[in-house]
């Protein structure tokens, strides 16, 4: 019986991806007949991005351009992630912190990341800097108000539980704050990874003669549209990639017990707790 | 020896329990029963320090004493054998030894099978089981129970009824547990005390002279009946007797 469920759940996986290929298929058919409609400085066909694309790489401009937007994004926000956690645990921890500092944070993430491009090149001018400062000031935000809210919903049910069999304060941060922040940290971390590859990308385009962004302002001011679609496929196969190869097996491997698995038996017993559960909601 | 002495505590203005003197002798299991509001679960917090009584004192000469909640209340990203250990690392018991006593409890308690598990992937009444063995682990010799059994459907509570009396009588644990369901009182404990409803005071005493192992079915629903037949229990969970008075 297990067997045929996980049969079951093969079969679906199976199909999800045959249909997910079918609308990536579909998308590239429609694209293909537009060119045919369109001139090729408004949309060259996929064939031309794909040509471009591997010329591009040939020349070897590809992999090190990519490394430059990897770290402007990656820089940016490891600058933003270390005091942006600090920032909020200290918040969550302390009301006067969270007082003196939730407000600012709040203006911070109104502005837009398109104003702070402004200021960042006045201050930094053309180069690695000001891509780098934008991601970091864009992205300080998400990662605060991440760790705040970790440490202000730590389950007060399981310390109560650490009280009563005597653990130590510094057993309380590395299996209780520290699991239970990490799980709401993750999340955020992918959210702010997502707009520090755009915000790079931004920020290169208009303010730095390095990275895919400064690259796609060259191919927008030599009117090479299918050079231009083939540094946008470079910056979308860039981040699922960093997405597929290093975050989900990061995650696989900090969080184990937020995998999905078989339940084990007894399904009117978890029901009923379910249904608990639910109640006391 | 767990003595309660004159326990009187209020929220606010609202005496929750009154004057609770009573004792948990080595060994001996008591069950505090009465309606919803009557202070039970306060009783358990202050036996377990979780609360400090506003008058009277209590005094615990156990050397360990081990507690379980409702809820399992296990660490959801530890495994079931890390879980059941949580108490001896606390106690900075080696690695390899809290591993092979966790091992251990878990083959006792029927988790064998789940010791990798995560409490998501277990049921109720096997999350239950791994947060008795966290309680049975650090070797208490006093261990508190809040109605750990009340979210488990009748089989299940059942079986981890018979589970914990087995257990109870290996050990040579005492305790004092908490529950509003009288059948279960008497299938567990040796005293029985009744509290009434707000503010809790004790309205009634009872030793059992019969061992665990001989309280059968028929038994326990005798006993049942009769404590409902007396006046102050009957008062206590709001009981009326519909065949007295007309008839």
């Amino acid at each position: 019986m297990k067997g045929k469920a996980n049969n079951g759940d093969r079969n679906t996986a199976w199909y999800a991806r045959c249909v997910s290929l079918a609308g990536i298929t579909l998308l590239l058919v429609l694209w293909h007949l537009a060119s045919l409609v369109y001139n090729p400085v408004v949309l060259p066909s996929p064939w031309a991005t794909v040509s471009v694309l591997v010329t591009l790489t040939i020349e070897g401009q590809v992999i090190p351009t990519a490394l430059i937007t990897t770290a402007h994004a990656l820089g940016g926000f490891g600058l933003a992630a270390l005091p942006g956690s600090m920032l909020g645990i200290a918040a969550g921890i302390n009301l006067w912190v969270r007082w003196l500092v939730w407000p600012v944070v709040t203006i911070f993430q109104g502005i837009p990341p398109i104003a702070w491009i402004v200021l960042a090149l006045l201050w930094f001018g053309m180069g690695g800097g000001t891509p780098v400062f934008t991601v970091a000031v864009a992205t300080l935000p998400i990662v605060f108000v991440g760790a705040l809210e970790g440490t202000r919903t730590v389950d007060h049910t399981l310390l109560e539980m650490a009280y009563v069999f005597r653990i130590p304060r510094r057993m309380l941060i590395s299996d209780i704050y520290l699991p239970h922040l990490l799980s709401y940290l993750f999340p955020v971390i992918i959210a702010g990874l997502g707009i520090a590859w755009k915000v790079a990308l931004m920020a290169e385009l208009l303010a730095a003669n390095s990275g895919i962004g400064a690259k796609l302002g060259m191919a927008r001011i030599n009117l090479d549209t299918a050079a231009a679609m083939a540094w946008i496929a470079v910056a979308v196969l860039l981040m699922f990639t960093f997405e597929y190869v290093v975050l989900h097996p990061l995650k696989r491997w900090l969080e184990p017990w937020r995998q999905p698995a078989p339940l084990m038996d007894m399904p009117v017993d978890r029901m009923n707790h379910v249904v608990r559960s639910e109640l006391v909601r | 020896m767990l003595t309660f002495s004159n326990i009187c505590h209020w929220y606010g203005a609202t005496v929750v329990v009154d004057q609770i003197s009573f004792q948990v002798k080595p060994g001996q299991v008591v069950a505090l029963t009465g309606p919803s509001g009557s202070g039970k679960t306060t009783l358990l917090h202050i036996a377990a320090q979780l609360i400090t009584p506003a008058q009277g004192t209590v005094e615990n000469q156990f050397r360990q004493t081990a507690y379980m909640f409702q809820e399992p209340r296990l660490l959801p990203w530890r495994t079931t054998i890390d879980n059941i250990a949580l108490g001896l690392k606390a106690r900075r018991v080696s690695r390899t030894v809290r591993q092979q006593i966790a091992w251990n409890l878990a083959e006792r308690l029927g988790l064998g099978a789940a010791h990798a598990h995560y409490p998501h992937q277990l049921s109720g009444g096997m999350r239950q089981r791994v947060a008795l063995g966290r309680a049975l682990a650090i070797n208490a010799d006093l261990l508190l129970m809040d109605e750990p059994f009340s979210a488990l459907d009748v089989g299940r509570r059942r079986e981890l009824q018979d589970l914990l009396l087995r257990l109870l009588a290996e050990y040579g644990l005492a305790v004092l547990f908490v529950s509003h369901d009288l059948a279960e009182a008497v299938r567990l404990g040796d005293e029985l005390l009744v509290l009434s409803s707000a503010p809790g005071r004790i309205v009634y005493r009872w030793q059992q002279d019969c061992p665990p192992p001989t309280r059968d079915d028929r038994y326990i629903y005798a006993t049942v009946a009769a404590l409902l037949q007396t006046p102050s229990v009957m008062s206590s969970f709001g009981v009326h007797n519909h065949q007295g008075g007309g008839a």
